[in-house]
């Protein structure tokens, strides 16, 4: 692994007196995709809401860039490069496309703005031609390739995507996961990816995680974690 | 849609309505020799449900009536979209041009009932920016009014100044109560923050009702300072310094009433002005994005507090203004005319206008303000009739007089082709 961008050193989460992460150590490279992997209710978008400090860690640290966030307010973090398409995409309905992306560039400054959405375009042709319509009324696949989009537009260096395959058929699946490879291949952004979609992930991703109810069982290299036969019986049983 | 038949659904209606009409209508209080005495009117009460009985049946069938098949439904929606985008196209100047001659060719009364609803529509389109906007369910704007009102007044006691001197103050200071508001409530959403500036609304009331040596208490503050026209007063005299001495004209008290009468036309636009301008503006959006999924902006990096405290801070020094105006038109104020009644006259024109849209404030001050004006010769069926019309309205367009919002973008051609999703949004 290169010189880690995110590092997540004995983070536990609680909601009230529910522990939702345990002792989580976890680390994403500069240039990686990672992803996390795990059942329903294990715990990967709270660590991912972790990480921009929504809920707060209890305890550990989480460094971005060699730095401590742990304590930053939730602006702040998302202010330093890490963007984020949350889970169930979070698009404004009523807004435009344009005005969806608009808002991604917003903790970014505008001046960039064109250029920016230039790129998203370019990336997700099907945004450009609907870049008038509301974001409420974009097809699922659309919204999802609008909710990277978004996050894209801050020019970040980390991005965050949680279960963007989340009701997609598998063709835009494909469609969204090559975007992700192109934008790691060509501009060298950092991904974690938290998905359900267990096959086609660790496929993807150079390193994998696997959480079960909140801890880390489970890392390696996507292809070795891909052959193990308890992530074979656990996660890939009946499709891919 | 919903799944009960058109009859089962009229039915519900009207006992509903008859749940409502019998007791406030059916029965009639009589003095009678014995003190009060009340006499039932059955008839009045199933005249009234059967009205609402046939109509809600009407309603429900005229929903139901299947779509042309030729056309479809997305075509008339466009067309319905292209047609409401072009009477807004005629309607906005001319409602503009009525607004700018009308003193000149209406009557005193007629002119005092405009400066009243110049103002309404001023507070709605400040409170637009609150709550059609960020999203922000404020029911205590009046709070921002008195603060402005009351500014005024006591700034213009203490020092002498004008009007105009004294209104930028006026704003300013609701402005940081918008603000001081603003701390305590910016964790809670939706009913809690309701509950919490409805009582903000009410805690004004009585700081200004029992804080007698300040505000004069119930007896409030009279003599204040009406406004005058670069330093021309508005007198029934034509003595040197008075606008009618100056132009000279014959005194007339209409000038005065004339020129409260732009003041406040001139307010409002500003108001208008500003918002439309900052719809364009980066802050706009985020307040638009606001009020659309807090979540998602917090996501992307958006202070939310400085957000919401924005836009509680600029519809706050609106009320201000507008409060100042209401205070050097009337001359006298008292806690008597911030009641939360005024709270929820200012919301109800903004629901009903279609939150967050401009027009929309303006056509539902017509009906809220100028509608129970115009029943008056009908005397004590004014409200009844007024509140008919308001329910009528809210089953034929629920979501408000104006519902479409178009993107504060819009270039060129590709904006024709949006007409289709906007009346998605419509109708959906
Ligand atoms: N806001 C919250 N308040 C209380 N408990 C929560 C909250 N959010 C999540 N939880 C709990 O924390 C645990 C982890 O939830 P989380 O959403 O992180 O799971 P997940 O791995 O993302 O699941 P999924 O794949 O279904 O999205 C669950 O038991 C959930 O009920
Ligand atoms: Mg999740």
């Amino acid at each position: 692994m290169s010189r880690p961008l995110l590092e997540l050193a004995g983070v536990d989460t609680f909601y009230g007196a529910v522990q939702a992460l345990k002792n989580v150590d976890l680390a994403v490279g500069e240039g990686e995709i990672v992803t996390l992997i795990g059942a329903n209710g294990a715990g990967k978008s709270t660590l991912m809401m972790t990480v921009c400090g929504q809920p707060r860690a209890r305890s550990g640290q989480i460094r971005y860039d060699g730095e401590d966030i742990t304590h930053l307010p939730t602006h702040r973090i998302m202010r330093r490069g890490i963007a984020q398409a949350p889970e169930g995409r979070r698009i404004f309905p009523r807004m435009s496309v344009r005005e969806n992306l608009l808002m991604g560039a917003e903790s970014a400054g505008q001046n960039a703005a064109e250029a920016e959405m230039a790129r998203v375009f370019a990336l997700f042709p099907r945004l450009a031609e609907r870049e008038r319509q509301r974001g409420g009324t974009l097809s699922g696949g659309e919204q999802q390739m609008l909710a990277i989009g978004r996050a894209l537009m801050s020019r970040p260096r980390l991005l965050l995507l949680d279960e963007p395959s989340l009701g997609l058929a598998p063709l835009v699946v494909r469609q969204i996961f090559q975007a992700i490879r192109t934008l790691n291949r060509e501009t060298g952004l950092t991904v974690l990816l938290v998905e359900q979609n267990a096959y086609q992930a660790l496929r993807l991703a150079h390193r994998g995680y696997v959480l079960v109810n909140g801890a880390i069982t489970m890392a390696g290299a996507g292809a070795e974690l891909l052959a193990r036969p308890e992530i074979r019986a656990a996660y890939l049983e009946g499709g891919h | 849609m919903n799944a009960r038949g058109p009859l089962a659904d009229a039915f519900l209606s009207a006992l509903i309505a008859l749940g409502l009409f019998a007791p406030m209508v059916g029965l009639e209080t009589h003095v009678g020799a014995h003190g009060i005495a009340l006499a039932p009117r059955p008839l009045a009460v199933a005249a009234l449900v059967g009205a609402v009985f046939v109509l809600r049946l009407a309603v429900r069938l005229w929903q139901a009536r299947p779509h042309r098949a030729a056309a479809g439904p997305g075509a008339a929606r466009a067309r319905l979209a292209a047609a409401l985008g072009g009477t807004k196209r005629f309607l906005i100047p001319t409602l503009l041009a009525i607004a700018v001659v009308m003193p000149f060719l209406a009557s005193r009364a007629t002119i005092d009932l405009g400066i009243l609803m110049l103002t309404y529509v001023m507070l709605g389109w400040g409170l637009n920016i609150v709550v059609g906007l960020a999203g922000l369910l404020d029911l205590g704007y009046v709070a921002f009014y008195a603060v402005g009102a009351y500014s005024y007044a006591l700034i213009a006691q203490a020092t002498g100044l004008g009007f105009w001197s004294c209104l930028p103050a006026s704003g300013v200071l609701a402005a940081l109560w918008g603000i001081t508001l603003g701390f305590p409530v910016l964790r809670l959403r939706g009913d809690y923050l309701a509950i919490v500036t409805l009582a903000f609304g009410e805690i004004i009331r009585i700081v200004l009702l029992n804080w007698v040596s300040l505000t004069g208490g119930p007896n409030g503050i009279s003599g204040i300072p009406r406004p005058t026209l670069f330093g021309l007063r508005f007198t029934m005299t034509d003595g040197p310094g008075t606008f009618a001495g100056f132009f000279h004209l014959a005194p007339s008290p209409t000038h005065r009433v004339m020129f409260l009468y732009y003041v406040i036309l001139g307010l409002a636009l500003l108001t208008n002005w500003v918002t439309l301008r900052l719809r364009r503006q980066p802050l706009g959006r985020v307040w638009e994005a606001l009020r659309e999924d807090e979540i998602a902006c917090r996501s992307l990096g958006i202070n939310v507090t400085t957000t919401k405290l924005t836009a509680f801070a600029v519809g706050a020094c609106f009320g201000g203004f507008a409060g100042a105006f209401f205070a050097t038109r009337q001359g006298f104020i008292s806690p008597e005319s911030f009641t939360f009644m005024e709270s929820a006259t200012v919301l109800a024109i903004v629901v009903l206008g279609g939150m967050g849209s401009q027009l929309g404030v303006v056509l539902a001050t017509l009906v809220m303000i100028g509608g129970p004006e115009m029943f008056r010769p009908l005397a004590d069926y004014r409200m009844l009739i007024f509140g008919l019309a308001l329910v009528v309205m809210m089953v034929l367009r629920p979501r408000g007089l104006v519902t479409e919002r178009r993107p504060s973008i819009m270039l060129g051609a590709a904006a024709r082709a949006a007409p289709l999703a906007l009346a998605a949004e419509e109708v959906g």
